[in-house]
């Protein structure tokens, strides 16, 4: 039922198939390995969420209608995980209610059947080319949130009343601190987080989504 | 029947003087009863006689009782010194016996002891049986010290008249006779009796006749004949016989029904008549006979006359001349009835009838039953004939509208087969061609091109059905028809239905398919609206009725009614509240009621429950004529 092939062009990236109709499986498995991609098929929603993670590149090929559990459905069950992988959507059913659900949600593309060639491969590549962007941004994001969990509470602290704009002076006051006290915690901060201004600690704190107190 | 006559018309009159004062000690030693009987042994109203005396004494009279018969015979010895010698017999046999009790049968007896005998058994207590001579200046009989006993009417009459009133176009009568002094006896009576009856009826004695001249006359009587039968001891030849013999061989040569006097000649072949009843003679000479052997003073106990006539008859007799039961005079007895085959089995015959009753029920009540069944089937198949369409319709609705259906089953292949035949095209120019992949490929096209000609095939079969013309439907009919399929299921999920239809509904112009369609959509949707309901609430119910210029259908159900805020979207395509539907299903019935220029709504009831309507319009000018021809 999933199988699974080495492509040329794209190296550590693959394609997954989950739809219920074997004929579609099997066509959509011939284009992409004429168009060089490595892939793997699957019968349904749930026996693609047997398979372990993935963690490289990719994108799924999802139709919608499906017994059991519907593309949107698994759409929905990937969306909580961590930087999910994109999805098109297929569907002989296409209408645009539920096309619009699926992008809000954010679907690449949704493609009625029967669709070109072009369409399905221009959108896998758009697929990976914004996963590969996501993944960046969220491995950056993931490296920041590493170095920021290695803070003690008072760093925490006082990073979160540095990026505020404050002076020591003023944190040490808020605290209740010896302002020399501050000082060494900032510095730690600084350290721990790879940052050498004020202004660096903001755009992490934005980037990881930690507010200032 | 000579036997009793004898017996009965010459009655026994003791001469003998009675002595019998029992002692104390008689009680205990056996008792001696000496019979005599006038005639010679073997006559039928003897054995009779002696046999009914004989069970009632030993029957009633406590210790042992001596029974001596003696047949004196007179009828055939008649001389005198015969008697004479017969009297010295009988004096010197009982001599020495303590004799208890006398009884004399029959006229012989007593002239005999009058005659010779007047010491022998004097003193003894006497019982005489006999019969009343009507003749006129005839001896009476007188009660003697004594002496007692049962005189019995003798009545010759009542048979004559009986065969007159049995045979009303009677002629002649032909009365039979011996020769003998007995026979002879009854032939003076029975003129005697007789003359009052021959102003109606010509009466002709056949007396002094041979047997064989009997009985060639008797074989050709003349037409509106009866024979009355009285006795024959002894023929004109003087040969002495039974009469008992003589009326059998009679009745059978007879061409004319043959009446009697005597019942012992009953069953010999005589039709009947009003007959001397010896049994019964002989069971009240025996309770005489008791009382006197008990110690009852004999001169305590007066003389009986008695009548013992009855009317009898012989069941056989009576078919083999024709005579209905219902003309015999009242309280007849009537013996030798031989069972009818009815009468014989009759409760073999109630019982078979019975089963063969039952058993025809039981027939009937199975082709009943069967032609049922037979209707039932042809009703169910048909109405599962209906219910796959509307299922098949159903299904469809549920998958996304006939169309959207359709649409998808041939999306699909379409899609797979442009998918690979360009994937095909994408292998040639890159030129990597693989024949083997191609082949495989194509086999794939090939495959999926036949699965969207199918589709196309059902889709065409579909549009025919959809496009059957509009005709006049009473939406009663719509209801009640989709109300039966949802039956089955209605009963497994206990669902009660209820219908309050417009009887006189005019009908709306319409596709019956597909408003049954609806109806069926509306029905299972409220269905599933109970299903979470407790049992009394399962209930869903179906209106009709005249709105202005339009016709309503209702359905409600008793469920939680409807989410106000959805409301407005339940029409909509994809929407629905359901887990496991498409959301389809009353977006189609929309289609379906708007195609027909009607309209579809949902409201809650205030008292609880969803209410779904729709309306169709009526042809204004047409309705009325609608309404006759469709109702």
């Amino acid at each position: 039922m999933n199988y699974r092939c080495l492509g040329m062009n794209q190296k550590n990236t693959i394609i997954f198939i989950v739809d219920d109709d074997a004929s579609m499986r099997d066509a959509l498995s011939y284009l992409l390995l004429a168009a060089g991609y490595e892939f793997e098929a699957f019968s349904s929603a749930e026996a693609f969420l047997e398979r372990p993670r993935f963690e490289g590149l990719g994108c799924i090929v999802l139709d919608v209608l499906m017994s059991g559990m519907t593309g949107l459905d698994l759409q929905r069950e990937l969306a909580s995980a961590h930087c999910p992988m994109p999805i098109i959507f297929i569907t002989a059913h296409g209408d645009i209610p539920m096309s619009v659900e699926a992008m809000k949600r954010g679907a690449i593309d949704f493609l009625p059947k029967p669709f070109d060639d072009e369409h399905l491969l221009g959108a896998i590549e758009a697929a990976i080319a914004r996963y590969r962007q996501a993944r960046t941004v969220c491995d950056e994001t993931e490296a920041i949130q590493k170095r920021i969990e290695k803070l003690t509470p008072r760093e925490y602290e006082v990073f979160r009343y540095v990026i505020t704009g404050m002076l020591n002076k003023q944190i040490a006051a808020e605290l209740n601190i010896a302002e020399g006290t501050v000082k060494i915690h900032r510095g730690r901060v600084m350290e721990k987080l790879a940052a050498y201004s004020v202004a660096d600690l903001v755009r992490l704190a934005q980037k990881t989504g930690i507010s200032a107190i | 029947m000579s036997c009793l006559c004898r017996m009965i018309c010459f009655g026994l009159i003791g001469l003998l003087q009675f002595s019998g004062v029992a002692s104390a000690s008689d009680t205990t030693r056996a008792k001696n009863v000496v019979l005599f009987f006038s005639f010679g042994t073997g006559l039928p109203v003897y054995e009779v006689l002696y046999q009914r005396i004989r069970e009632t004494i030993q029957r009633d009279v406590p210790g042992p009782v001596n029974l001596y018969a003696e047949h004196l015979d007179l009828e055939r010895f008649p001389t005198e010194s015969y008697q004479q010698r017969l009297s010295d017999l009988y004096r010197e046999k009982y001599a020495e016996k303590h004799i208890d009790l006398f009884i004399r049968i029959g006229p012989g007896a007593e002239k005999l002891i009058e005659k010779y005998g007047k010491d022998i058994f004097s003193n003894i207590p006497t019982l005489l049986l006999e019969t009343a001579n009507p003749l006129p200046r005839a001896r009476r009989f007188e009660k003697e010290p004594l002496k007692t006993g049962i005189v019995a009417d003798l009545d010759l009459g009542s048979s004559l008249e009986t065969a007159l009133s049995l045979h009303p176009a009677t002629r002649t009568a032909f009365v039979i006779n011996g020769a003998s002094a007995h026979d002879r006896f009854l032939e003076a009576v029975a003129r005697h009796t007789y003359r009052d009856h021959e102003g109606r009826v010509r009466i002709e004695y056949l007396s002094g006749l041979s047997i064989q001249e009997l009985l060639d006359k008797v074989a050709v009587l003349p037409p509106d004949s009866v024979v009355i039968f009285l006795s024959f001891l002894c023929d004109a030849e003087g040969e002495y016989v039974y009469s008992r013999d003589v009326v059998r061989m009679v009745s059978e040569k007879s061409n004319a029904p043959v009446y009697s006097v005597l019942s012992t000649h009953l069953g010999e072949g005589v039709v009947g008549g009003r007959l001397l009843d010896i049994p019964r003679a002989g069971d009240d000479a025996g309770k005489l006979a008791v009382r006197i052997l008990r110690g009852e003073p004999v001169d305590a106990i007066p003389m009986v006359r008695e009548n013992y006539y009855t009317y009898m008859f012989d069941w056989r007799q009576l078919r083999r001349w024709a005579i209905s039961e219902g003309k015999l005079p009242g309280g007849s007895i009537v013996l030798y009835k031989e069972l009818t085959f009815f009468e014989k089995y009759f409760w073999y015959v109630i019982g078979l009838t019975l089963l063969g009753i039952i058993e025809t029920i039981l027939l009937i009540s199975l082709m009943v039953l069967n032609r049922k069944q037979k209707k039932t089937e042809k009703m169910l198949l048909l109405a599962e004939g209906r219910y796959r369409e509307m299922l098949r319709f159903e299904r469809i609705s549920r998958l996304g509208q006939l169309i959207t259906s359709l649409a998808h089953e041939l999306k699909q292949p379409l899609a797979a087969i442009l998918s690979s035949a360009q994937a095909v095209l994408r292998f040639i120019k890159a030129d990597k061609i693989d024949l083997n992949l191609f082949q495989q490929v194509l086999g794939n096209i090939i495959r999926d091109d036949k699965r969207a000609a199918t589709v196309i095939t059902t889709l065409q079969s579909m549009v025919k059905k959809e496009e059957r013309a509009k005709e006049p439907i009473i939406l009663n009919r719509v209801l009640e028809d989709v109300a039966a399929v949802f039956m089955s299921e209605a009963i497994e999920s206990n669902l009660t239905i209820e219908k309050e239809f417009d009887e006189s509904l005019p009908p709306a112009l319409g596709s019956a398919a597909q408003l049954e369609q609806v109806a069926l959509n509306l029905i299972m949707n409220a269905g599933d609206a109970l299903s979470q309901s407790p049992s009394e609430k399962k209930r869903i119910v179906l209106q009709t009725k005249m709105t202005d210029h339009a016709v309503q259908v209702t359905v409600r159900d008793f469920g939680p009614g409807i989410d106000e805020a959805k409301r407005d979207q339940l029409f909509l395509p994809f929407f629905t509240t359901k887990k496991s539907g498409l959301g389809m299903g009353l977006a189609i019935c929309k289609s379906i009621i708007a195609e027909h220029g009607g309209r579809i709504w949902a409201e809650n009831h205030p008292d609880g429950g969803a209410i779904f309507s729709f309306e169709l319009p009526v042809p204004r000018n047409e309705s009325e004529e609608h309404y006759h021809l469709y109702r």
